[in-house]
């Protein structure tokens, strides 16, 4: 009787050993830095998550939006510090094109308490490229890189020149009836 | 006899998923969190491994 609570006891410690191996990845997948950008472009909030950035394919091309021609883009940064330390850093927002920095939108040093976040916002115009001498007219495509210390995430923003809508329906216009013949 | 192919089939399933998915996972634990699940995985198979042999296996 002794012997098999024995053996029973080494099953239940066998099990607890495999609950704590799935509580390890539950932890440790919420513990860490982690960051959320929201892009706003005429009226539609593009959420992309920080699981986002850990496909393959993205690391190498990055997250692609697109915008008519002299719409403002709205940037939201949200940095979360889910650790017991401080989290010090600086964050750093800017255009390039053909590889050659254009313009600088944010440079900020954050620092976070632990489990605390913090909202960083600034706005794109196309105004501030036209003065730094880089709007290509109709069409633009530039990088928007944002750095987080080591991390950095990659922004290809296209600019397109607005299209017509559809036609707005004209209600028929009354037929004059002619006048009988006499 | 077909059924415990079909067993052994199935259990060969399992194991290569559970593990497949647990390869995956592991990519993105910390140093700290690989070495403990490394510690409670040793400690989970030398339990289980006394388990049956306290029952006789």
């Amino acid at each position: 009787m002794e012997a098999k609570g024995k053996s029973n006891l080494y099953l239940y410690l066998a099990l607890v050993c495999f609950v704590g191996i799935l509580a390890i990845f539950v932890v440790d997948g919420y513990l860490g830095i982690y960051d959320t950008l929201y892009i706003t472009v005429q009226e539609h909030e593009q959420v992309i998550e920080p699981d986002y950035w850990q496909q393959s394919w993205v690391k190498e091309s990055g997250y692609t939006t697109g915008t008519r021609k002299g719409e403002p883009v709205y940037f939201r940064y949200k940095i979360e510090n889910r650790s017991f330390s401080t989290y010090l850093s600086n964050v750093e927002a800017s255009v390039w094109k053909g590889g050659k920095k254009i313009l600088q939108m944010l440079d900020e040093d954050v620092q976070l308490a632990p489990f605390e976040d913090v909202t960083l916002d600034w706005t794109l115009r196309v105004e501030d490229l036209e003065k730094a001498g880089f709007w290509a007219g109709e069409y633009g495509e530039y990088t928007v890189r944002i750095e987080l210390g080591q991390v950095e995430r990659k922004i290809i923003l296209s600019y397109y020149p607005e299209v017509p809508g559809y036609l707005e329906k004209i209600p028929p216009q009354p037929v004059p009836v002619p006048e009988p013949s006499r | 006899m077909r059924i415990y192919i079909l067993y052994g089939f199935g259990i060969l399933l399992c194991v290569s998923g559970v593990g497949y998915l647990a390869a995956e996972y592991i990519k993105n634990l910390s140093e700290p969190g690989k070495l403990a699940c490394l510690a409670l995985t040793t400690a989970m198979f030398g339990l289980f491994g006394k388990y049956f042999d306290e029952r006789g296996w």
